[in-house]
């Protein structure tokens, strides 16, 4: 029996090695292929072995118009503008009709620099000396000349393919600002940093990560303003990445994250392409990735939370800084309702108004679970009811979170299962879950709010503020890429904390704020008088009657 | 270095602040009360600034040693032997401290709000608390202090002020009425409190501008010497100074008085809620001092592993010290003023500073040793 | 220190929290909600003190309709609970074997103690306030002459439960001016103050008008004939013939006045105005005096604020104290016809109302000089501003109080006359 097993297991063995051996030797050999020849025909059979017999790789081989020179465009349906290629590239070099001069140039030897010269029309060209390096510029999009007898391949940038439209961001909407958000294709992005943005300082830094995705990852930021020491360290971490697919900017978070582990997000993200902007020039980092239309910001506070996009377009005395008190409210709310509920009615009832004791009292006569219990339960039905509305298609999400909600609750509390006031507590907590403005926050939040409910419910508000100096103490010792998590609040400056609690108007916000080190604070000057101030009525008045007492 | 951080004066001042103010609101009004009938609200801030003296010592000594805490420059001053015997008094200071504030934490609990928990509950669930926090670091301390402040501050104005209509002033009169002895005694016990502020002198190498601890830490005084004060007068207008004696905790039932129009009532919970993270921080502050003193005593390299042990230490003794209330109160009343003026905020810094001058005097060098290491 | 052993502890910590259960939880529905105390002492035993509990049914109170249906629809939503100790939490602690929830006394808000146990002493109820944990220290103080329990048995009006209706009570005395509610710590303040005593105020049951009013009574006892079957009195039949009770009243009037812990005796309602004037404490009392044009009848002025000044006078070795009272005030109702809408009028007015407050003040100081019970502090202001000279003679302050002199000097403006300045006329 042992035996069997043991020569089985070494079959299996023997295959496994086979097959690694055979894999491993073709690739090397393939790559110093590459890199040698530059006879055509070596050199498409080359490219064919690396790449497979996959349909969509079009090798189009041609002759020039006076038939001295072999060539051969490479590229991928689908992600190359076909007519592009054909018009401006195959067409010049292949019909006489079109460049008679051109093909008295060409003949073999200058083949390459005859086409740079004639084919000036295409508006990106570049060479590349290696293969290898041509092909991942042909995996990426761009066409790829192969010139019988030249080294150096000529790169077309062709880049074409579906993508989504611009639209309006789905997780964030506001009733007021711009309807952009960013897409897939990274090109598309970066325009429309480049159309908000028109300064000269504005860099785009390109670095690529990903072992088989070769995900294009781009740094944004204004040179001038940005803080040195945070370029410096993004720059690090991101090459430092070392995987094998980057699929997302989440992937890319959390890789560069100072604290992976903890519940709280240290990078910002976000798909509106204002409050990207708004950020850059806070001097900030915009991480763009290729494939999502999700950005990161960098660095970030907790603060983040309770800002919203259209705080910074709406009047700013009362909307935006009432607001943000009010988002700051809806924080504690959404985190801290049931805990506070279960422990007041479990433990300390004493602080609650007798009236209110007795309604609650009264409620939850003959309810079977505690009410610790009874929380618990709610919340967990509640959670699932918002992790199933998710996933409904659009027509049926609505009709269910109705149900669900009203008639589920209500029935459960004509059963007896459960008592009213509990409902209002769950209900609440979720609408404040709501109201806050990023949805990372709230997964936060959801996930910190149990265990607080069990600490409440063991040991009552001391157990609740256990927990919260818990969480505290946490937050205290995050930090995102050197600014402390919870800074303005802490280590900050009046100026700071006044800029991200309230919103100061545009004409009193001179400089940018001071926790995020950028070089250059000064948005505006001081004196330049930008206070707006009605015309003096009686002035004008005065005017438009000399006007008139003329006419008349 | 054993510790990397680096807070501001300002926070220093604010840790400090929370640290002395933790307790004092909670057990010297009842104590003074006692000791000194209608003068109470003279006598303690009479008392109180006697911190101010403290801090001036332990800044002298700090400018004279920079980047050297207390446990530091006592062997640089006095030798070896006496040095470390010195800091490890100090050492000890904080521990008792520690422990004592811990068991007044759990005492005031299990009393005022949650009766059938044991003390040991609250006792350890604090002490673990505060051992994560020194774990942590003093950065993070601080961080967090400046959120606690915050809370902590604006809470008990807030209820002093809405409290403000059922103050009688009158009975505050009359005053001085029986001499100078009784306010004398009375003072004894804030500034013993006040005392604690000799915490500064471990904090004060780790400040990004040691010269601010001058100004952080009278302030700190002296906004905890304001707080008491009001607070003081507003417990003896509502209760008067007889039965403020009487009380174990006058704050709390001070608040628990608090009923405007049936509605802006029962806010003792609130009492309940800051006074946790006071204390925690207070904790956290002499915890840290005791773990970092017990590092620098015996030479380690770091302060982290003593932390656990340490806790258990304080744990046992924030339950075996004072077997009940009546001892502990005796303790903070006659005891502890005494022991901790003559010995820690006064006594030994004054001593070290003495020698200090001396000694510079003798040889001519005015300075220790630069370096940052332990 | 690794960060691996950090949630190692914590693991290990973490069933410190479940395992041994939750110390303090209490379900609100296994709370017996107290609103009242009634304290009775019944002397020569040794178990003197009752103590009687007035408990809700939170199940009566919320839903009423809903959930409550026949049963107890009209009956009260509290049930009273008594036992009887040798000291009042002993006492509690027998009636809680008769209750199936645990008592929960942070709602409590009055108690009501009855003269006996006032006679006897205030100092137990006084320490089981302020030592038990869940009492309040704004717990209402009241005297009830007679048996308190029988005040907690009375039925109410208004209010859903005894509780409500003498809080209640409560709120409107301040409107009454005659009877000064006192929270349980003012009152221990006032005990602890040397030359200062204490007081409290006065609830007791008086018999409906009808008991008192002769011609009340056959009136009410046919009308009650017709109401008998809406008053849910007794349980439904048989009721058009039985003869309804009239209600009894809660009345809130007076003070009761101590030295020391001690009660010495009671002021009616209108010495105890006469003791609010001198305490700033006047809302609303109503002053009758004659119409100066026409001396038979009767004209009503109004208190709304009075003011008054003590101050100690030291003369030759004695101390007497002189009263200033400035005391502002309208004319509510005339029962005589005249013009009183002069300014002359209105300042004889004035003076003739000056003159009845001084009387009443001076009739309230008479008697508490009688019951030697200092409850307007004077001992208190003479140590405020001469506190060696109180310190001579303050040994037995309620001997001196009982000697003291008081020169009173009243101002009273009358500023208004209600809506009309002069009765409208009537054409006979």
């Amino acid at each position: 029996m042992n035996n069997a097993f043991f020569a089985l297991a070494k079959k299996i063995k023997k295959k496994i090695k086979r097959r690694t051996e055979e894999s491993r030797p073709k690739k090397e050999k393939t790559k110093s292929e590459l890199a040698v020849s530059d006879e055509l025909k070596q050199r498409l059979q080359a490219v064919k072995d690396l790449l497979g017999e996959s349909k969509d790789i079009v090798i189009r081989e041609f002759k020039s118009g006076n038939d001295m020179v072999k060539l051969a465009i490479l590229f991928i349906d689908g992600m190359s503008d076909k007519a592009t290629i054909s018009e401006t590239i195959i067409r010049p070099i292949q019909s006489g009709n079109l460049s008679i001069k051109f093909n008295k140039d060409l003949s073999a030897g200058n083949a390459l620099a005859a086409i740079e010269k004639h084919l000036s029309e295409f508006a990106e060209t570049s060479t590349v000396p290696d293969l290898s390096q041509a092909v991942r510029q042909m995996l990426g999009g761009d066409s790829i000349l192969l010139i019988d007898g030249e080294k150096e391949i000529l790169v077309f940038g062709t880049r074409s393919w579906q993508s989504r439209a611009v639209e309006e961001p789905a997780t964030e909407s506001v009733v007021r600002g711009p309807r952009e958000g960013f897409t897939e294709t990274m090109r598309v992005n970066t325009s429309l940093l480049r159309r908000r943005i028109r300064h000269e300082g504005l860099r785009f830094e390109s670095m690529k990560a990903g072992r088989r995705t070769w995900t294009e990852i781009v740094l944004v930021y204004i040179d001038d303003i940005v803080n040195r020491r945070v370029l410096e360290e993004v720059r690090r971490r991101i090459a430092a990445i070392d995987t094998d697919s980057i699929l997302e900017s989440g992937y890319i978070e959390e890789f560069i994250e100072d604290s992976p582990w903890s519940v709280f997000p240290q990078i910002e993200h976000t798909e509106r392409v204002d409050k990207a902007a708004a950020a850059i020039l806070e001097g900030r980092v915009l991480i763009l990735t290729d494939n999502t239309p999700f950005t990161l910001i960098i660095p970030t506070s907790f603060f983040q939370f309770i800002q919203a996009a259209e705080d910074f377009y709406e009047r700013p005395a009362i909307g935006a800084t009432l607001l943000r008190l009010l988002r700051i409210a809806v924080l504690q709310i959404a985190l801290m309702l049931p805990a506070i509920y279960v422990a007041v009615t479990t433990f300390h009832h004493e602080m609650l108004p007798t009236s209110l004791l007795l309604s609650i009292a009264a409620a939850r006569e003959g309810i079977p679970f505690p009410a610790v219990a009874e929380a618990l339960l709610m919340e967990a039905t509640f959670e699932v009811l918002r992790e199933a509305g998710i996933r409904l298609p659009r027509p049926v999400g609505q009709a269910i979170s109705i149900v669900g909600g009203l008639v589920v609750g209500d029935a459960a509390i004509r059963a007896g299962l459960v008592s009213p006031a509990m409902v209002i507590v769950v209900a609440t907590t979720a609408i404040s879950s709501f109201a806050i403005p990023a949805f990372n926050a709230s997964i936060s939040l959801r996930l910190l709010r149990f265990p607080l409910l069990i600490l409440a419910g063991v040991m009552g508000l001391y157990g609740l503020i256990f927990g919260l100096l818990l969480i505290l103490i946490h937050l205290s010792s995050l930090q995102s890429f050197g600014i402390p998590y919870l800074a303005p609040l802490v280590h900050g400056t009046a100026d700071d904390a006044i800029q991200t609690f309230a919103r100061i108007p545009w004409w009193m916000s001179f400089k940018r704020p001071r926790m995020l080190n950028t070089r250059d604070r000064v948005r505006q000057k001081s004196s330049a008088g930008f206070r707006p101030a009605p015309p003096d009525e009686r002035e004008l008045f005065h005017e438009e009657v000399k006007k008139n007492a003329g006419k008349r | 270095m054993l510790e990397k951080g680096k807070i501001s004066p300002r926070q220093a001042g604010e840790l400090m602040f929370i640290t002395i103010m933790a307790t004092v609101i909670l057990f010297v009004p009842a104590i003074t009360s006692e000791l000194a009938g209608h003068d109470a609200w003279i006598a303690s801030p009479a008392g109180s600034l006697f911190g101010l003296v403290t801090v001036l010592l332990v800044f002298i000594l700090g400018i004279r040693y920079p980047g050297r805490t207390i446990f530091q420059y006592s062997e640089d001053i006095l030798g070896r032997f006496l040095g470390k015997l010195v800091a490890l008094s100090f050492v000890w200071f904080f521990l008792h401290l520690a422990a004592t504030v811990v068991r007044q934490f759990g005492d005031f609990l299990t009393t005022s709000f949650l009766p059938e928990t044991p003390l040991s509950v609250f006792n350890f669930t604090l002490i673990f608390l505060a051992a994560i926090a020194v774990l942590s670091g003093l950065e993070v301390i601080a961080r967090m202090n400046e959120f606690i402040i915050l809370l902590v501050v604006s809470s008990l104005l807030a209820i002093f002020s809405l409290s403000i209509s059922i103050w009688e002033i009158e009975n505050l009169f009359p005053v001085f009425a029986s001499g100078i002895i009784p306010i004398a005694r009375g003072a004894i016990v804030p500034a013993a409190w006040h005392g604690e502020i000799v915490a500064l002198a471990v904090i004060m190498p780790f400040l990004t501008r040691p010269r601010g601890a001058l100004v952080s830490g009278a302030a700190a005084v002296l906004g905890s010497t304001a707080l008491l004060t009001t607070a003081l007068i507003a417990v003896q207008s509502v209760f008067g100074p007889d039965f403020t004696a009487s009380m174990h905790f006058p704050i709390h039932l001070f608040v628990r008085s608090i009923n405007i129009g049936r509605i802006l009532t029962r806010f003792e919970v609130v009492i309940m809620i800051i006074w946790v993270a006071g204390v925690f921080i207070k904790t956290s502050v002499f915890y840290y001092c005791a773990a970092l003193g017990i590092a620098q005593v015996f030479g380690l390299s770091e302060y982290r592993p003593v932390v656990l042990s340490l806790g258990l230490i304080i744990a046992v003794f924030s339950i075996t010290l004072y077997s009940d209330v009546a001892e502990l109160a005796h303790f903070l009343r006659d005891a502890w003023p005494v022991y901790s003026i003559s010995m820690y905020s006064l006594g030994l810094p004054l001593l070290l500073l003495s020698v200090s001058l001396v000694r510079g005097k003798l040889s001519g060098e005015a300075q220790g040793k630069d370096k940052q290491d332990g | 220190m690794g960060s691996r052993r950090l949630p190692i502890c914590l693991l290990l910590l973490l069933p410190l929290f479940f395992l041994p259960g939750c110390w303090s939880q209490v379900e609100i529905d296994d709370l017996a909600i107290v609103r009242a105390i009634a304290i009775d002492y019944l002397p020569d035993r040794r178990a003197p003190f009752l103590v009687t509990m007035d408990v809700i049914r939170p199940g009566d109170i919320a839903g009423g309709g809903d959930a409550g249906g026949g049963g107890g629809g009209g009956g009260s939503p509290t049930r009273l609970f008594t036992g009887n100790g040798a000291t009042i939490d002993l006492a509690i602690q027998q009636a809680s074997f008769n209750i199936s929830r645990r008592i929960f006394l942070s709602h409590n808000e009055l108690v009501l103690v009855s003269e006996d146990m006032a006679k006897h002493g205030l100092h137990s109820v006084m320490d089981f306030i302020m030592r038990d944990n869940q009492m309040r220290l704004t717990n209402f103080v009241l005297v009830a002459p007679g048996m308190a329990h029988d005040i907690l048995a009375a039925p109410e009006r208004l209010e859903t439960g005894i509780a409500d209706e003498i809080l209640g009570l409560l709120a409107q005395a301040r409107t009454s001016s005659e009877a000064d509610p006192q929270e349980a710590y003012r009152m221990q303040r006032q005990m602890s103050t040397p030359g200062q005593d204490t007081h409290a105020p006065v609830l007791r049951i008086s018999p409906h008008l009808t008991e008192v009013i002769p011609e009340f009574r056959e009136e009410m006892m046919e009308q009650g004939q017709d109401e008998g079957s809406q008053e849910s009195q007794g349980q439904g039949a048989g009721g058009a013939e039985e003869q309804v009770v009239p209600q009894k009243e809660l009345t809130l009037a007076g003070a009761a006045v101590f030295c020391g812990d001690v009660l010495r005796g009671f002021l009616d309602p209108i010495e105890t105005r006469g003791f609010l004037l001198l305490k700033n404490g006047v809302k609303l009392a109503a002053i009758v005096v004659p119409d100066p044009l026409n001396p038979e009848k009767k004209v009503v002025l109004t208190v709304s604020r009075a003011q008054a000044t003590i101050t100690p006078v030291l003369s030759g070795g004695k101390v007497s104290f002189s009263i200033e009272v400035v005391a502002e005030g309208d004319l509510a109702s005339q029962r005589s016809e005249s013009d009183l809408s002069a300014p002359e009028m209105l300042k004889k007015l004035g003076s003739a109302k000056a003159a009845a407050i001084k009387i009443e003040i001076e009739k309230a100081l008479q008697k508490l000089q009688e019951l030697e019970s200092d409850i307007v502090g004077f001992g208190a202001i003479l140590n405020r501003s001469h506190p060696q000279v109180f310190r001579e003679i303050g040994e037995n302050w309620p001997q001196v109080f009982t000697q003291l002199e008081f020169d009173i000097h009243v101002t009273a403006h009358i500023r208004r006359t209600g809506q009309l300045s002069r009765p409208a006329p009537i054409n006979r």
